[in-house]
């Protein structure tokens, strides 16, 4: 790092642009981070391409969803083969990203929503997710990934049902 | 714009980013029962003297304002997700306060009923510290609507009260 304007060779200069660029990393691995949970959802969305999809988990990647919980590659990658859907869009917002101060690890929560069609009907869902990620070989990968549906229903029915009144959770836990 | 104020500014735009998406969250997971109620991480986002306001819902001003208005919430609804996107975020030359926009929808159950809420956010935010906090959130609701009576004939439900 030589030659930059106005740094001179003070330790001082050095550090400001050391922090500069500790800063900028930071930012630019959130906004990668951002890029591959599009490419996650672009993958859902083809639908569901297994083979894509498993490759952007780590070799010993989690997955926790439908119930399920596939640990690695080959897991991840069945469980999407089994899935169902002939065509669906999905949509994922609300993201918060936090990067380690490493850069090889960080976390993140989606807000998600879908529009699948199984079987002929159309389908409506809405799920969090809770990530962790891994820097391999300079490409962020997903270390694991924690879904938590809060409803897929019936698009003509709606989510009643399905995303249960707090009362009748509180209950139903207060009985075990 | 030297380097260190052009890459604060952007940190400061993803820590607005940031301070609304917790927003959503901390919301969500107070009405839902995955968090404490109330919910004083959401309240602690607030300034003291903040304001919530929406033509729908009413004006609520400060952190027993905002409370009271959140307990009503909840009494009224047992779920909801806020989804928020389309973020503009500008923030003021000397860093002290800054604006964001929004657009919304949040499905949720009302008295035992699936409804939609649509809307846009118009929020302030002030700066205390390094920190960011909301100044001001205003709620223009776009249609609020049984979901199974859709938004093509009214916008606002006629047996809307709040």
């Amino acid at each position: 790092m030589t030659g930059r304007p106005g740094a001179g060779d003070d330790g001082a200069g050095t550090a400001e642009l050391s922090d500069l660029e500790t800063r900028i990393a930071k930012l630019e691995e959130i906004e990668a981070i951002r890029r591959q949970v599009v490419r996650l959802n672009e993958l859902f969305d083809k639908p569901y391409d297994a083979d894509g999809l498993a490759g952007l988990w780590t070799e010993t990647g989690y997955l926790e969803a439908c119930d399920g919980q596939f640990s690695g590659r080959r897991e991840i990658h069945d469980f999407f083969s089994d899935l169902a859907a002939s065509f669906t869009l999905h949509y994922a917002m609300n993201g918060l990203v936090d990067v380690d101060p490493s850069l090889q690890h960080a976390t993140g929560h989606w807000y998600g929503w879908e529009t699948p069609v199984v079987a002929g009907s159309p389908l409506i869902g809405a799920f969090t997710s809770r990530q962790e990620y891994a820097r391999v070989a300079g490409e962020w990968h997903l270390a694991g990934l924690w879904e938590t549906a809060h409803f897929l229903c019936a698009v003509d029915a709606g989510w009643v049902r399905e995303a249960e009144p707090r009362q009748e959770r509180s209950s139903r836990l207060s009985e075990k | 714009m030297d380097a260190q104020r052009r890459v604060q500014r952007l940190e400061d735009i993803e820590n607005i980013r940031r301070l609304k998406a917790l927003y959503a969250t901390h919301f969500d997971d107070a009405l839902n029962g995955g968090g404490d109620f109330p919910p004083e991480n959401l309240l602690d986002q607030f300034a003291p003297d903040a304001v919530w306001e929406s033509s729908s819902f009413g004006r609520f001003t400060g952190h027993d304002g905002i409370r009271g208005f959140l307990e009503d919430y909840r009494d009224r609804v047992s779920f909801c997700l806020h989804y928020i996107l389309g973020h503009v975020i500008n923030v003021s030359e000397d860093r002290g306060t800054a604006t964001g926009r929004w657009i919304t929808w949040e499905p949720m159950t009302l008295d035992g009923n699936a409804v939609l809420l649509a809307g846009h956010y118009n929020d302030e935010f002030q700066r205390s510290g390094e920190r960011w906090l909301f100044k001001s959130v205003q709620l223009d609701v776009a249609f609020l609507v049984p979901y199974d009576r859709g938004w093509a004939e009214q916008r606002i439900m006629p047996e809307w009260k709040w």
